[in-house]
């Protein structure tokens, strides 16, 4: 409640005061419903490594309205928050919610445009010639040039789609486009070793950890709740972002199956006929 | 150490927690650490607990207006009273791919000094230029905390096609690509890390046509897949720690004086 007064000031501050870049960040037009959804879909295409729909997406997007800008809270925020969440596109609320509350909004927020995508997207396939047509509009939009296209959350996909698939025998869902899958069914598939205990000294409830069998001495850290992921290797910790943070339900914790698939060295996957297909290494 | 002349109070919303354990985004370290900042030229930065302090609208001392603070009571009140205020620090996955951005100044009472810091972007583009992950941070920190400080100050008035003070906030860089009045030293750099290419330009990107041998300097990486400088050993690559005294320097301008 007394976190901060200076929050009163945020609702009714302007965004014209930023500072760094020069001017501060360019703002772009919001996205309507429709362009919403698409880059919504195209950004998780992205970080699923489904490069080419990301692109198509995207620059459907660019064709129709040019770079505008898409901002949402992911369905988990609102499953791990219980109340209401703030408008993602009201500056003042989510920094004000983000320092009145436990909960870091500015993390969890999304937040893309189509250049941005498309660049990262080209990048992650290996044109870059694309990749830098589309980073040089990114800059020509007013954003610093300091930044970096890549590596993109997925392994790049590079060469010729491979011709041999197999189902896994595995349940799924999909949430704001991401496929989500039960993590203690998912590790025994993949060959992880995974353990989920209830321990209330971890933010969400549980202790939730991942070890690769190819290299024991490094232990993944998940939270419920949370998009990020703490790696530790000889008790030093370093943590990383996740695009869609873990969450239980009915005692299932879901994990978007981008981060496990990646983890268990799996290069090119995709979802059919209600199925999720892999190609072997 | 060197003995700081000035103090600065942050609360950093990165920090993680300890009960129940939420991993640190944002190590308290990219802050306090003596590493970080170890010279008189940066202010010493003391953390303030997020969920502490009392609020209350502070006025400013020179200007008169009244602006939001927080009280903080080191000992209980038992002595050593004392009002302050504070930048206030958060990770941020908005307004990508920007490394970070500052909201206000501190010592305007109708904005806030609201830090947004987007880690992985700084993570990796320091990690480009051979800087570890805390030096990044506190790099990209320091230059935002001079922000909310300097925000006003237009370092070169005459140049106003290089300078990008005033309302956004103190960057000045030279005028051809190469180091001008303001020292590549100092945290206001506008570009992070400051660096010179082999050829002696500052500006030396793939994009920017000041540097004649720039495709010499940068190479394409498939693993990062982006351009990337091209044996960074050779070139100078700066990681100031402190604020600038060319004349007139960030570190005379600096506003606070508790």
């Amino acid at each position: 409640m007394y976190r901060l007064l200076t929050i009163f000031t945020l609702v009714v501050m302007g965004s014209s005061c930023f500072a760094s870049p020069p001017g501060g960040p360019p703002k772009l037009p919001r996205a309507n419903a429709e362009a919403e959804q698409k880059l919504k879909e195209a950004y998780a295409c992205y970080v699923q490594g489904w490069y080419e729909r990301a692109i198509a997406l995207a620059n459907e997007v660019y064709k129709k309205y040019g770079d505008v800008q898409a901002k949402w809270f992911p369905s988990w925020v609102q499953r791990v928050m219980k109340k209401r969440i703030p408008n993602p596109y009201e500056k003042g609320e989510v920094l004000k919610e983000t320092l009145e509350g436990p909960f870091l909004f500015t993390m969890a927020i999304k937040s893309v445009f189509p250049s941005y995508l498309l660049a990262r997207s080209y990048a992650a396939m290996g044109d870059k010639e694309k990749a830098l047509l589309w980073k040089e509009r990114i800059i020509e939009l007013g954003f610093s040039p300091d930044f970096t296209l890549g590596p993109s959350p997925s392994p790049p996909r590079k060469g010729i789609r491979p011709r041999i698939w197999q189902p896994l025998p595995l349940p799924f869902r999909e949430e704001d486009y991401f496929i989500l899958v039960p993590l203690d069914e998912a590790c025994k598939i993949l060959g992880l070793s995974c353990t989920i205990t209830t321990n209330p000294k971890m933010a969400g409830g549980k202790g939730i950890r991942i070890v690769k069998p190819d290299a024991p001495n490094i232990v993944y850290r998940l939270f419920l709740g949370r998009p990020m992921v703490e790696r530790l290797e000889n008790g030093k910790g370093q943590t990383e972002t996740l695009a869609y943070a873990p969450y239980e339900e009915d005692r299932v914790v879901w994990v978007p199956f981008y981060w496990l698939a990646k983890q268990a060295g799996i290069r090119w996957w995709e979802v059919r006929n209600d199925k999720i297909y892999v190609a072997p290494k | 150490m060197l003995e700081k002349v000035k103090d600065m109070f942050v609360m950093n919303f990165g920090a993680g927690t300890e009960y129940p354990y939420t991993p640190p985004i944002i190590p308290n370290d990219a802050i306090t650490s003596p590493d970080g900042f170890p010279g008189a030229g940066m202010p010493l930065l003391w953390l303030l607990n997020t969920r502490e302090g009392a609020p209350r609208w502070v006025r400013h001392p020179d200007k008169g207006f009244w602006m939001p603070g927080k009280i903080v009571n080191f000992l209980h009140g038992y002595a050593h009273l004392r009002d302050v205020y504070a930048a206030v620090v958060v990770p941020s996955e908005d307004n990508q791919p920007e490394l970070a951005w500052t909201l206000g100044p501190i010592w305007d009472g109708g904005l806030v000094p609201v830090i947004e810091i987007n880690v992985t972007e700084a993570k990796n583009w320091g990690r480009l230029w051979g800087i570890d992950e805390l030096a990044s941070l506190t790099m990209v920190i320091g230059h935002e905390l001079g922000h909310t400080v300097l925000w006003d100050v237009d370092h070169n008035p005459a140049d106003d096609s290089q300078s990008f003070g005033g309302g956004g906030g103190h960057h000045v860089i030279g005028q051809d690509g190469k180091v001008g009045l303001h020292t590549i030293h100092c945290l206001m750099w506008p570009y992070f890390p400051p660096r010179i290419c082999p050829s002696g330009y500052v500006l030396c990107s793939p994009r920017i046509e000041y540097c004649p041998n720039r495709f010499l300097h940068w190479e394409w990486s498939d693993e990062l897949q982006d351009w990337v400088p091209r044996d960074v050993g050779n070139w100078i690559v700066v990681r100031p720690t402190e604020f600038c005294q060319a004349n007139p320097g960030c570190q005379s301008l600096w506003k606070l004086n508790p």
